[in-house]
């Protein structure tokens, strides 16, 4: 029982992954399937903004880290001819060495002034991607490369050009990325991410280098989202500078915020999955309804669950004691 | 020397639009200590209550933009009501996440009321007049009149009045202010007010020129929080000065350079907030 | 020579002269004071020695070498380490939290043997967990090693700090006002703590106080910072009887007698 207690958000977490392995299985039809990969890509946004989260930041710009390695691993493909597998890797090196770049800069502020830069960045990458030629312009990119044929042993070639069969492509990213985010958050790194915000002075003083430690998270949850990027490149097909308008970025703050700040991978997975389901179905129903709904959502949060879902059971577990 | 006096026309037209915008988010700021992300969703509901008015119903065009500015002024109290005031001891993530809320769910309403697409009313001030032998057209420079007219109003009242003296108290020192009987409350009804009037007044008076949708605000909000990055948040002079700057490298910059112009306005915000997040002119304080 | 050298320290703000040509030898194992009247520029001082504003002009040297430019995480990693005024923890984490923080020093061991929680990563993560819970114990505090930092009585919020700095396993340890705010028992307590610092561990120590008694009870040697300037240096009993220092800071030796609270 203490085991299951301990690890309680692991085996959680771990109970998902299976549940997810499964899905495609119980929920054949390609629309869905397709809905599902949304979440995943969510997910993974909303994981780094969590882990971003942790140093204090509020980053209103994490789909520009989507846009630079889609855009990376696109034009490697079209351009030099490279595999979309190392364009995965390729796309989330970008992003993670853009994040380097401007987070030795960018990190020394805090607060607002740090959510307004992320801000503008996002709107100077997309305004990039949308106006110069190299970059497709207005219309973006057609015609990227799928995923090449595989050959595994043991199962010989494996396609992949069903939606079914990138959905475990995006899966076993999603698996990695989240737990190398769990992982990161759970050791002493998180730890010492979490004291940042806390006293910075104090973490100084007891031998904490903050740009380090800010930096660290930044380039790791941006390096995900780079190679979520490159992902849905690959899967799409095309690539269209308008998926990366502010609002976007928006949207993943309301998912993180949804999920709980609890645990950075559990929150993100929760609320990237849970708000894209939702808003899948309301894009069925009636487009106009999503403003209302994320708008909605967040409001209802902020009063009356500001540390979101995950903190529904001790919120819960509070009101039983008093009663 | 025709195409000359539009392009300034122009560049005035978009100076006085991005101003006055800038103004109201610099009097919330000041006194709310809030970045209004929802400034820019004011302003098109404005342009959508004059449209509305005008087009459906054939109200006339200046009662309908007073309209526009009751109906917002009340929408920004009732938000200051309902929303802020009781996140204001919160963290300020609190508030941002709120007013984001509150502009999506909006810009929700105005696309179900009128649709997504872009809608215009016809020009009030038909016609062209010359002067020094140019055309231009009298829409624009009555726009240009009547918001100048409007941001001297302002000017006068920050200046003059009892309530604009208090209301730079507030802004610079709250406990001292509040100590001198200086109520906080209802300046922040006050300010949020004013400045929501503003921003419809703003969205109301272009509506002749511009195509509008319900989703344009937040494109909107984001060059007015340029305008008062650069300017200084909390100064007036900061805003007009930036406003001026910014509305003149949009115009200006992206006839000539194409929209990669827009890509040194962000830049520019970048740099600010990295270097001087008090803004060129604004007073160096804490700023978070 | 002596463990830190402050040498000819000053520093300006803006036409201020916050700081003036402040000389201090600090020997090692010796508990030095710093006093002075409010806005002296004893904090200023702390801030320059341990890294957090840099001096207009002058040396800080500790074993020796110029510290100055140095990062405060730099300075404390060298073994000179401070607490502050005011909020010293990390308020939303729990005690038990803030301690295994303060060795973070010990525990920092690379980014990839961290994420793969390989090598010595979990027996140090055990060894500072234990390690913290006895500091805790110690402190009467393991009843509440789960509680925020910020939900405990202030009394035991100072003595947390304190643990905190000494956890880092410094050898200078600056103290900014550690009894302030406490009550006749808790500074008694705290001084306590301190003789036992510098006894038993032996950790060379720098305060500043206000509390008189506190000061001349527990410190070697006394330093007195007025607008800046050093105006006086010795044992507490030429300090006390220093009629520059009566004059500046302490009052008549009647009004002294009479602040022992």
């Amino acid at each position: 029982m203490s085991f299951i207690k301990r690890n309680l958000r692991g085996l959680v977490f771990i109970g998902l992954i299976l549940i997810f392995i499964l899905l495609p299985l119980i929920f054949p039809n390609p629309a869905r399937i397709g809905m599902f990969i949304g979440c995943g890509v969510a997910s993974i946004l909303a994981m780094g903004w969590l882990m971003i989260l942790r140093i204090g930041c509020l980053s209103l710009g994490q789909v520009a880290f989507l846009a630079i390695g889609g855009y990376t691993s696109a034009l490697l493909a079209q351009k030099a001819g490279i595999s979309p597998w190392i364009g995965l890797l390729g796309g989330g090196m970008a992003s993670g060495l853009v994040a380097l770049g401007l987070g030795v800069v960018f990190l020394k502020v805090r607060g607002l002034s740090l959510s307004i830069i992320t801000f503008a960045f996002a709107e100077v990458v997309r305004l990039i991607i949308s106006t110069l030629e190299f970059f497709g312009g207005h219309g973006g990119i057609m015609e990227i490369p799928k995923f090449n044929p595989l050959l595994i042993p043991g199962w010989g070639i494996v396609r992949f050009d069903t939606p079914l069969s990138c959905y475990y492509i995006l899966l076993l990213i999603l698996m990695i990325s989240g737990l190398f985010m769990w992982r990161m958050d759970r050791s002493a790194l998180g730890r010492t991410f979490m004291s940042l915000p806390q006293n910075e002075n104090l973490a100084q003083s007891l031998g904490i280098h903050p740009l380090r430690y800010k930096v660290i998270s930044f380039v790791t949850a941006c390096f995900f989202a780079g190679v979520a990027g490159a992902f849905t490149a690959h899967y799409y097909g095309v690539l269209y500078p308008g998926s990366y308008i502010p609002m976007q970025s928006i949207i993943v703050q309301i998912q993180g915020t949804v999920g709980g700040v609890a645990s950075v991978a559990l929150g993100g997975l929760l609320g990237g999955s849970l708000m894209v389901m939702v808003e899948s179905w309301l894009l069925n129903v009636d487009a106009r309804w999503v403003y209302i709904f994320y708008g909605a959502v967040i409001l209802a949060v902020t009063f009356m669950l500001p540390e979101g879902l995950l903190s529904l059971p001790r919120k819960i577990k509070k009101l039983y004691k008093k009663a | 020397m025709t195409e000359l006096m539009q392009t300034a026309l122009n560049c005035l037209v978009l100076s006085a639009n991005y101003i006055l915008l800038a103004l109201g988010l610099t009097l919330i700021f000041g006194i709310l200590r809030m970045l209004n992300f929802a400034h820019g969703t004011f302003y098109i509901c404005g342009a959508y209550v004059v449209y509305a008015l005008v087009q459906k119903a054939g109200v006339n065009y200046f009662l309908a933009t007073l309209a526009a500015m009751v109906v917002v002024g009340g929408l920004g109290l009732l938000i200051e009501a309902l929303i802020l005031y009781p996140l204001n001891d919160k963290l300020k993530v609190a508030s941002l996440g709120a007013i984001l809320g509150v502009s999506m769910v909006l810009e929700g309403v105005l696309s179900f009321i009128f649709g997504g697409e872009d809608v215009t009313i016809g020009s009030y001030f038909k016609g062209t007049i010359a002067i020094m032998g140019a055309t231009l057209s009298r829409e624009r420079i009555m726009v240009v009149v009547l918001c100048g007219l409007i941001m001297g109003g302002v000017y006068l009242w920050i200046r003059k009045t009892r309530q604009g003296i208090a209301i730079r108290a507030l802004a610079e020192n709250p406990k001292v202010a509040s100590l001198q009987g200086i109520n906080t409350r209802s300046m922040r009804f006050l300010v949020m007010g004013i400045a929501s009037c503003l921003a419809a007044f703003a969205g109301a008076i272009v509506t002749p020129l511009f195509y509008i949708n319900p989703f344009m605000g937040g494109g909107l909000v984001f060059k007015a929080l340029l305008i008062v990055a650069v300017g200084g948040m909390g100064s007036i002079e900061g805003s007009v000065l930036a406003g001026f700057l910014i509305g003149f490298v949009e115009s200006i910059g992206v006839t000539y350079l194409g929209p990669i112009a827009e890509v040194a306005s962000f830049i520019i915000v970048i740099a600010v907030f990295l270097f001087r997040p008090w803004g060129l002119l604004g007073v160096e304080y804490e700023f978070h | 020579m002596a463990l830190l050298e402050i040498k000819q320290v000053s520093r300006n703000f803006k036409g201020l002269t916050a700081l003036s040509k402040i000389d201090i030898d600090v020997q090692e194992g010796e508990i030095l004071g710093i006093i002075g009247p409010n806005g002296a520029g004893k904090t200023t001082l702390f801030n320059i020695i341990s890294g957090f504003l840099s001096p207009t002009h002058g040396e800080i040297r500790f074993r020796g070498k110029n510290i100055v430019g140095l990062r405060p995480d730099m300075i404390a990693r060298k073994g000179l380490v401070r607490s502050f005024q005011g909020v010293g923890l990390f308020p939303m984490a729990t005690c038990l939290g803030n301690l295994i923080l303060a060795h973070h020093l010990y525990q920092e061991i690379g980014f990839w043997k961290t994420m793969a929680h390989t090598g010595s990563y979990g027996a140090r993560e055990k060894e500072v967990k234990a390690k913290s819970l006895a500091i805790l114990k110690t402190l009467n505090l393991d009843d509440k090693k789960d509680m925020a930092a910020k939900d405990i009585p202030y009394g035991y919020q100072k003595m947390l700090g304190i643990a905190m700095a000494l956890a880092t396993d410094a050898q200078v340890l600056l103290l900014d006002e550690p009894v302030a705010g406490m009550n006749p028992p808790e500074a008694l307590a705290m001084t306590q703590e301190i003789k036992r610092i510098r006894a038993e561990l032996k950790k060379t120590i720098v305060l500043v106080e206000h509390n008189m008694k506190m000061v001349m009870g527990v410190c070697d040697r006394i330093v007195v910072i007025q607008y800046g300037l050093k105006i006086a240096e010795g044992p507490p009993e030429l300090i006390r009887n220093d009629p520059q220092v009566i004059k500046a800071y302490l009052g008549t030796a009647e009004a002294y007698h009479d602040t022992s609270n």
